[in-house]
């Protein structure tokens, strides 16, 4: 049975050395279609700003009903309430705190010592090499 | 400030205690509780001044919770009603002299009704409210 | 740990007395009938020595941990008492009863200890006689004020009743204060009082009905 002329040529086409380079520039975008993109971006602020348009608009600017409700409290500034990010793995600092209380008072920060630590180890490794070999 | 119609049916309230000793707030809460089922109008508490139209303020102002009542005001988003229950916010009630107090709670902030009592009975914070629809029906009549 | 079983007020006043001897200063109970059936609820008041008051309220726990309500302060002109109200034996039923434990603190040298390291929760009302009182306790972890704004001027303890209290221009008499008159007009004018249209109302049917 003859193949098609047309699966003929693509079969002789795909032959082609460094088809991997441009092969993706021949299936098209995809889900990355850049006017498809577009379109639904525009979509998407189109219904924002019709629900943003149902708000009360008659509000007085700038006083205390912009600001949040802490009990009446004053807000503070967001660089007092501010959480650094390392806070994020307490859990683990906790959980390995036997490993840190020994381990961070012997970073000491003085030169000499991490020096020493390194001919120490380095000399404890080239022994075990020496007598396993 | 535009009243609409829903305005007069559900009225949302929050409550605030500026130092009262909560005999008001017991019967607040009282006026709430099924017996007089004020929720079947759709009035219920809620938790945050920003979502209330009515503002039920309580208790004589202590001097710490004077800016805070105000802070608490200005965050009640128009149109407002307040409503001032208990005589400590009216003339001080027990404390009528005292060494502790800003003053009545219209010297820091507008009362629209008045209920007095310590504490006034449930009825009487309904008669408030009643007042207080009256008088918001009146502003509406005369837009 | 264990728990004593029920003790009767007696029982406590004779454990004190024993263990403390001249310590204690007066030791009373004292007796009422609640409710319709003149139920039997007791007080016990011990007064004891500044320097027992610690020894005595750990006996109390030793015995059972009781509940302090309150720490209440007195001012009796040349001392300050300090009473410290406990409720013993929660839990069996009409059987709980208050043990308050006295003691007074001459003005001279108006320092007690604090009781925090037995009782955490003491904090609160120890704070409130350091500001209210002006008494020193030592040792207390947090010596803030707690219920007086800050700007309150330092040297003036409201709850004395000497020089030291509230003096009258520091009283503000709020009954004499008046509705604001700087507010603006309502929006609207109250409606006319009820008296005046129904004594109209009567006045018509008057003359309506006189000719009939």
């Amino acid at each position: 049975m003859h193949l098609p002329t047309r699966v003929v040529i693509l079969h002789q086409y795909w032959e082609v050395p460094d088809m991997d380079l441009i092969a993706p520039l021949l299936t098209g975008y995809g889900v990355w279609a850049p006017v498809a993109w577009l379109v639904a971006f525009v979509a998407a602020v189109i219904v924002v700003y019709l629900l943003w348009k149902t708000g009360e608009s008659s509000y007085k600017k700038g006083t205390e009903l912009e600001r949040p409700y802490l009990s009446g409290n004053v807000e503070p500034e967001k660089g007092a309430v501010h959480i650094r990010a390392s806070n994020l793995y307490w859990g683990f600092l906790q959980a390995l705190k036997g490993y840190y209380d020994v381990l961070v008072p012997v970073h000491t920060g003085i030169l000499s010592d991490y020096m020493i630590w390194f001919v120490a180890v380095t000399a404890l490794v080239l022994v075990i090499v020496g007598v396993l070999s | 400030m535009k009243l609409t119609k829903s305005f007069n049916r559900s009225l949302w309230v929050f409550h605030l205690n500026t130092g009262s000793c909560n005999g008001c707030e017991i019967e607040i809460v009282a006026t709430i509780c099924p017996r007089y089922d004020p929720e079947r109008f759709g009035m219920k508490l809620v938790g945050s001044p920003k979502h209330a139209d009515v503002l039920l303020v309580t208790g004589p102002v202590t001097k710490k919770m004077a800016a805070k009542a105000r802070r608490v005001y200005e965050q009640v988003p128009d149109p407002k009603v307040v409503m001032c229950i208990g005589t400590c916010g009216q003339s001080g009630g027990v404390f009528y002299d005292s060494y502790n107090l800003d003053g009545p709670i219209d010297q820091v902030l507008p009362v629209d009704v008045y209920v007095p009592g310590c504490p006034p009975r449930p009825e009487a914070i309904i008669y408030g409210v009643v007042k207080a629809q009256e008088k918001l029906e009146r502003l509406e009549a005369a837009q | 740990m264990n728990e004593t079983p029920h003790l009767s007020p007696q029982e406590i006043v004779d454990l004190y007395k024993t263990e403390f001897g001249t310590g204690i200063q007066d030791a009373r109970i004292t007796e009422r009938g609640e409710g319709v059936r003149k139920t039997k609820g007791y007080n016990v008041w011990i007064r004891v020595d500044r320097a027992l008051l610690k020894p005595a309220i750990k006996k109390l726990i030793d015995m059972r941990f009781p509940h302090l309500a309150v720490i209440a302060g007195n001012d009796l002109g040349t001392e300050i008492e300090l009473l410290y109200i406990f409720s013993v034996f929660y839990g069996t039923k009409f059987g709980e009863y208050m043990v308050t434990i006295g003691i007074r603190l001459p003005k001279t040298d108006l320092t007690v200890p604090t009781i925090t390291d037995l009782i955490p929760g003491a904090l609160i009302s120890e704070r409130e006689k350091q500001e209210f009182f002006g008494i020193t306790v030592t040792g207390i972890p947090d010596g803030r004020r707690l219920f007086i704004p800050d700007e309150f001027p330092q040297g003036v303890y409201p709850w004395r009743k000497d020089e030291t209290g509230i003096k009258p221009e520091m009283v503000r008499e709020l009954w004499a204060i008046g509705r604001p008159k700087d507010r603006p007009a309502p929006p609207v004018p109250e409606k006319k009082p009820l008296q005046e249209e129904s004594a109209a109302e009567g006045k018509k049917e008057k003359t309506g009905g006189a000719p009939e």
